[in-house]
């Protein structure tokens, strides 16, 4: 990072700050969708995520990279977002469909394309059914390959807690997982019958 | 149809992880307008008004301006106090007239004082001296003439404004009295010159000298003293004659000397005894000339105009011009405090930033190491 042109954003430079933040802006809306799960939703919460970085690029201090820094904003930010929100886990078809997600193909797809593309939703309702401290744990290390050290300098915590965490969001997501499963095989095996 | 096998329920890490990534698949592209957006955001926000400090921060900043002004200030104060030690005089409006950067003069009201009571010791000087003129013609109706010997020295601080005339009126009564110059220095205080005199004065003329020394200028200081050297004068011219007549008996012994180590003997005392009759005879030669010729050491100054001594009605306009120039001096003057006592600060500022960077370094360290713990 140019130091010098930190410190003429940090005097209110916006052509400075762009220089700084626009590498940066595709691991902000990553971050926001991971999160939110909807386009519109995801570039709301990334502008704020901007804003708010303008806001306080007066008091980044370089006690952390910029990258850490910014999802420490962030993660702040859809927090909040999905506080204000009250966001449920299961989303309907339609509601993925009004946020961009392609509806799967009406014509026949090979069955490994449409089994991975359930099971991804399955995954991301699991996720977004964590408590808020490990969804943010699992979001950094599995989806933004972000290292227990790096993890604890964003969340503010002891890399022994992050990892704690993480061990236990494991789990959890095993059993969310496996009681998603259950019912459909229950299902299937039912009408097999 | 789920197939068990492929449904997402049993993991090891290696498999959840690799499903978890997978998630980035379904990331869709940012918005191509994403940019543009926030980027017009950032920049209406930069447009605005600045929010109001927190009242916290201004509280802080207000505290460490104020502390900040009471070091400085009470510095200035302070060197202005120890410059002031060394400037006995200050300028004002009694007539004082001398820089207030001349240390040496005095205050002419404490001065008026001064000379009043000097008056009343000259008085006494004065006839303490004549006594002691007149006790030789008293003492001689009791005992043997003896003559006197006082050595009188007097000093004279002038200040004059015309300096020039009144340092060759100095030296033109010196020599019309008799005397000569001793010695002489002079030296600039400022824009005004300052002379060193030492005065050879014949004694019996020393009075008529001093008398007319008043006419040169401001007599700012005057001393007098006289020292009876009588006594010491009479012992030395003793042991002068008692070696005199040492020295007759021993030439004349030399000429009856018939035995060459007599005559050796008597030489070598002969030699002895002059030169301790050539040490008493210094000795008493320095003390006439002393007794003769009074010493008085003079110190002529240059005065700048003098202002008047009485107060006279000044108008509101004068008044007003004179505050504001006396205000804008003392402000000059402070300034030029301030910037000496920040000097002098300067490393002991140098020292509290040395060990705040050290605090600061320090800090951020034991923070690192907790993380890493």
């Amino acid at each position: 990072m140019d130091e010098l042109t930190l410190r003429r954003a940090q005097r209110g430079d916006t052509g400075a700050f762009e220089q700084l933040v626009t590498p940066h802006e595709q691991l902000v809306w990553r971050v926001c969708w991971h999160y939110t799960h909807h386009t519109q939703d995801a570039q709301d919460c990334a502008q704020e995520v901007m804003v708010k970085a303008w806001r306080s690029i007066g008091a980044y201090r370089q006690s952390c990279s910029l990258e850490t820094w910014l999802y420490r904003i962030c993660m702040s930010v859809c927090i909040d977002f999905l506080r204000r929100k009250k966001r449920t886990v299961a989303e309907s078809a339609d509601a993925l469909s009004e946020g961009g997600f392609d509806l799967p193909d009406p014509t026949p797809q090979p069955e490994e394309v449409v089994i991975d593309r359930q099971s991804h939703d399955e995954l991301r309702r699991a996720i977004d059914s964590l408590p808020e401290e490990m969804r943010t744990v699992v979001i950094l290390y599995a989806l933004e390959h972000q290292r227990y050290e790096d993890i604890a300098r964003i969340t503010g915590t002891p890399a022994g807690t992050v990892k704690s965490r993480l061990n236990r969001a494991r789990k959890k997501l095993s059993e969310l997982l496996e009681q998603s499963a259950d019912p459909a095989v229950q299902h299937s095996e039912g009408r097999k019958s | 149809m789920m197939n068990r096998q492929t449904l997402p329920h049993a993991w090891d890490d290696d498999r959840l992880l690799e499903q978890l990534d997978a998630l980035n698949e379904d990331v869709p592209p940012m918005p191509a307008s994403f940019h543009a957006d926030w980027m017009k955001k950032v920049e209406d926000e930069a447009m605005k008004p600045q929010k109001k400090t927190p009242l916290r921060t201004m509280v802080t900043r207000a505290l460490a301006t104020a502390a900040a002004a009471i070091f400085v200030i009470g510095g200035a104060i302070s060197a202005q106090e120890n410059a002031d030690l060394f400037d006995k005089h200050t300028s004002g409006g009694n007539g004082a007239a001398y820089s207030s950067r001349s240390a040496t003069y005095e205050d002419s009201a404490a001065y008026g004082v001064n000379t009043a009571s000097y008056e009343e010791d000259y008085a006494m000087t004065g006839d303490t001296v004549m006594m002691m003129k007149a006790a030789p013609q008293a003492a001689m109706g009791t005992e043997a003439a003896v003559e006197k010997k006082i050595i009188r020295t007097a000093s004279r601080t002038i200040g004059t404004q015309s300096y020039q005339s009144s340092l060759e009126s100095l030296r033109a009564q010196c020599e019309d009295l008799g005397g000569w110059v001793e010695s002489f220095s002079e030296s600039t205080s400022g824009t005004l010159r300052v002379a060193y005199l030492t005065l050879r004065i014949p004694s019996e003329r020393l009075d008529a000298f001093l008398e007319g020394s008043q006419q040169l200028g401001r007599i700012i200081r005057r001393t007098e003293s006289a020292q009876d050297v009588t006594n010491e004068y009479q012992d030395t011219a003793t042991r002068l004659s008692t070696q005199l007549a040492l020295m007759d008996r021993l030439q004349a012994l030399v000429t009856d000397a018939a035995d060459l180590s007599d005559l050796l003997a008597l030489e070598s005392q002969i030699a002895d005894t002059q030169y301790t009759i050539d040490r008493l005879q210094s000795s008493l030669n320095a003390t006439d000339r002393q007794v003769d010729y009074a010493t008085v050491d003079v110190t002529l100054r240059e005065e700048s105009p003098a202002t008047d001594i009485v107060d006279t009605e000044k108008t509101f306009w004068e008044r007003l011009t004179a505050a504001l120039s006396s205000g804008v001096e003392a402000f000059l003057i402070f300034l030029e405090n301030m910037f000496v006592f920040a000097a002098a600060a300067l490393p002991f500022i140098g020292v509290v930033a040395a060990l705040w960077i050290i605090v600061r370094l320090l800090s951020g360290l034991v923070k690192k190491w907790k993380h890493r713990a």
